[in-house]
């Protein structure tokens, strides 16, 4: 039984897949995300470098064979703390994302399958988390908690949850008032089984391709909280080396090799990951779906 | 037939009296202007009770509230006045246990099979998902057998073909059957089938409906027929209930509906009917829509559009009573148009102690 089971499944899944490798789009964002993950996972491995070996070359250094990509303020390898801060962006973004997925999507289901005085709570707390400003929320979290990446990871995740939680909401409502629920309730199902089995499979495509969007935003927010500092000092990130870049005078003194090669991995990063999300969209979304 | 097991209630379903209203939400508009709550009464105050292994048909137009009664009986809907009893308990009772076996007991069969399945769950699951949220355990190989025997038994063989597709994968009449498994599987004593075959072509019907009456037939299961379909309800069912917004109008065996009904809405729905005979009989047709169920008219609900009515009728609201052999009708002059039908003697007044009234 399981075997059919799985091939069934197997099935569907190839279905996906087929779909996701016919768009362009996708397989340009596809195609972005692998060589980052390469890089950040294989590339430290075969490119030796130590982020706290200060003057392996001269102060700003324009690239040359002995430094590709020329050296930083500290005379540190410009290529290789590109390739080790790849790592943290991706980690954060990636689980900073599964944070926020995973409180909006409890949030969203639950507000919308009860409703009532659960939902006019939740939402208000939704609300609340949407008007704030993100940034200085942001900020004021890092300070309090202290600067690590896991801390990074849970203050991105905990302030950009609102807008799946308002998403997963929203498809929560139409799909509670549709009769494979009743259904569900007339053989005797709990509310944790019908929101589990029932509105979590019809919710999730939505909530899955708004994810990888919000995944580049979790990595645009690690940037701006390490370009201002919040960033964990030990790690070498993007957005760090930006920080660095913008406090040595980078700009001004023309010493572009700093600043550009970050600035270049982060856009292209996010624009992977917006590709990807928008051809989930429609993959998933039969609504958006061309004809 | 099987016969009543001792401590077993004769009726399986008891219902007396029940009340949906639904409150409608008011606009910002209207609060500000002070205007009074609307309700709409769905189900305003129906009577009846099913035998264990009979087919009651409610029949009415749409929005007549034969849906909402069926899902209050289930407790799928609050009820909002009366009492649904369901082997002498109410069915809004909280005892767990007893829940748990209501469940089990009581199914129904919804109307749109497009709308009843989840699109995300493999007909294996749809089907065996009774079994596995009943609280008893049940290992994988009993849930796949009694599964792949519900399906067969609905009319999917080989069921193993079936087993791992998608709703999406298969037609209307298929996915009904799939339904029809899924409420079979716990072999319960009551299903309420709710249009169970008004979406389905006419080649199917016929095979969904044998199935019923063979379930019944095998596990004297008692049905709640909720249909719009006259004929439909004279070719299954023992009795047959019409409802008017929210009220029975009339109740009797089946044959009311082959002629002897006495009620004018009745008569005019059995009019509506087409004939296969050549020359046209003279019909009374019904005029006009169905008043809102907001805004009931004043003494019987149906006088705005029936075609007899005298000024009691806009004055009092005539109650449901016996007129013949387990006949009821709620019409001031039903008597008269008992005469006039040629269906038999008109039965006086009778109270509810005569055994020819008992329902």
């Amino acid at each position: 039984m399981e075997n059919a089971k799985k091939l069934a499944l197997h099935r569907k899944r190839k279905q996906f897949v087929e779909a996701l490798f016919r768009s362009k789009m996708s397989l340009v964002g596809l195609a972005i995300l692998v060589f980052f993950v390469l890089l950040a996972f294989v590339g430290p491995l075969l490119y030796d470098y130590d982020h706290q070996e200060y003057g392996a070359g001269e102060m700003l250094e324009p690239p040359s064979k002995a430094f590709l990509l020329g050296t930083d303020d500290l005379g540190r390898d410009v290529l290789g703390e590109l390739i080790h801060g790849a790592k943290t962006s991706l980690i954060v973004g990636v689980l900073a994302t599964l944070i926020s997925m995973v409180i909006g999507t409890v949030v969203g289901i639950s507000s919308g399958y009860f409703g009532g005085r659960i939902d006019a709570f939740l939402m208000r707390v939704t609300d609340a988390f949407l008007v704030l400003p993100w940034l200085p929320l942001m900020l004021v979290l890092a300070a309090l908690l202290g600067s690590s990446l896991w801390n990074i990871v849970v203050v991105i995740g905990v302030t950009s949850w609102a807008g799946t939680a308002r998403l997963a909401r929203a498809q929560t409502l139409s799909v509670k008032e549709r009769q494979f629920v009743e259904r569900a309730r007339s053989i005797g199902a709990g509310h944790v089984y019908i929101m589990r089995k029932k509105i979590l499979p019809n919710v999730f495509p939505l909530i899955f391709s708004n994810t990888v969007l919000v995944s580049a935003v979790a990595i645009l927010s690690e940037t701006t909280l390490s370009f201002l500092g919040m960033g964990d000092v030990l790690r070498p990130s993007w957005g760090m080396m930006l920080h660095y870049a913008f406090e040595a005078g980078a700009v001004s003194v023309g010493a572009y090799w700093f600043f550009v090669p970050p600035g270049v991995c982060i856009i292209l990063l996010v624009l992977g990951f917006a590709f990807l999300g928008h051809s989930f969209d429609e993959i998933l979304n039969p609504a958006l779906r061309r004809r | 037939m099987k016969q009543v097991r001792e401590g077993m209630t004769e009726h399986i379903v008891d219902v007396r009296d029940l009340k949906v209203h639904f409150e409608i939400r008011r606009s910002f508009l209207d609060t500000l202007l002070g205007r009074n709550k609307a309700t709409v009464k769905a189900v305003d105050g129906v009577t009846f009770s099913l035998r264990r292994g009979e087919i009651l048909s409610l029949v009415g137009e749409s929005g007549s509230g034969k849906t909402t009664t069926g899902r209050a009986i289930l407790n799928l809907v609050a009820k909002s006045g009366g009492e649904a009893l369901f082997d002498g308990a109410s069915v809004s009772n909280r005892d767990r246990e007893w829940n748990r076996m209501f469940r089990k007991k009581a199914q129904m069969i919804f109307q749109d099979p497009y709308q009843s399945l989840n699109p995300k769950d493999m007909i294996v699951d749809i089907v065996s998902e009774p079994l596995r949220i009943d609280g008893d355990h049940h290992d994988q190989e009993e849930l796949l057998a009694r599964t792949v025997e519900a399906l067969e038994f609905a009319g999917l063989k080989p069921a193993e073909t079936y087993l791992y597709k998608y709703p999406n994968e298969l037609s209307g009449g298929q996915r009904q059957r799939v339904a029809i498994a899924a409420a079979f599987i716990l072999s319960p004593d009551f299903i309420v089938a709710d249009e169970p075959v008004s979406m389905l072509d006419a080649s199917v019907r016929a095979d969904i409906l044998n199935l019923m009456v063979k379930m019944r037939e095998t596990k004297n299961t008692s049905y709640l027929f909720i249909t719009h379909d006259l004929s439909l309800a004279w070719l299954i069912s023992d009795r047959v209930a019409i409802m008017y917004l929210g009220k029975i109008m009339e109740i009797g065996s089946h044959r009311i509906v082959a002629g002897s009904c006495v009620h004018p809405y009745s008569r005019a729905l059995v009019d509506a009917l087409p004939t296969m005979e050549e020359k046209p009989r003279e019909r009374a047709l019904l005029k006009g829509e169905t008043p809102s169920p907001v805004k009931l008219p004043p003494g019987c609900r149906f006088s705005p559009r029936c075609s007899h009515v005298r000024p009691q009728c806009t004055r009092e609201e005539p109650e449901l009573r016996c007129v013949g052999e387990g006949h009821w009708a709620a019409c001031h002059f039903a008597e008269e148009f008992l005469s006039k039908s040629g269906a038999g003697d008109p039965v006086p007044l009778q109270g509810e102690e005569n055994p020819s009234c008992a329902q």
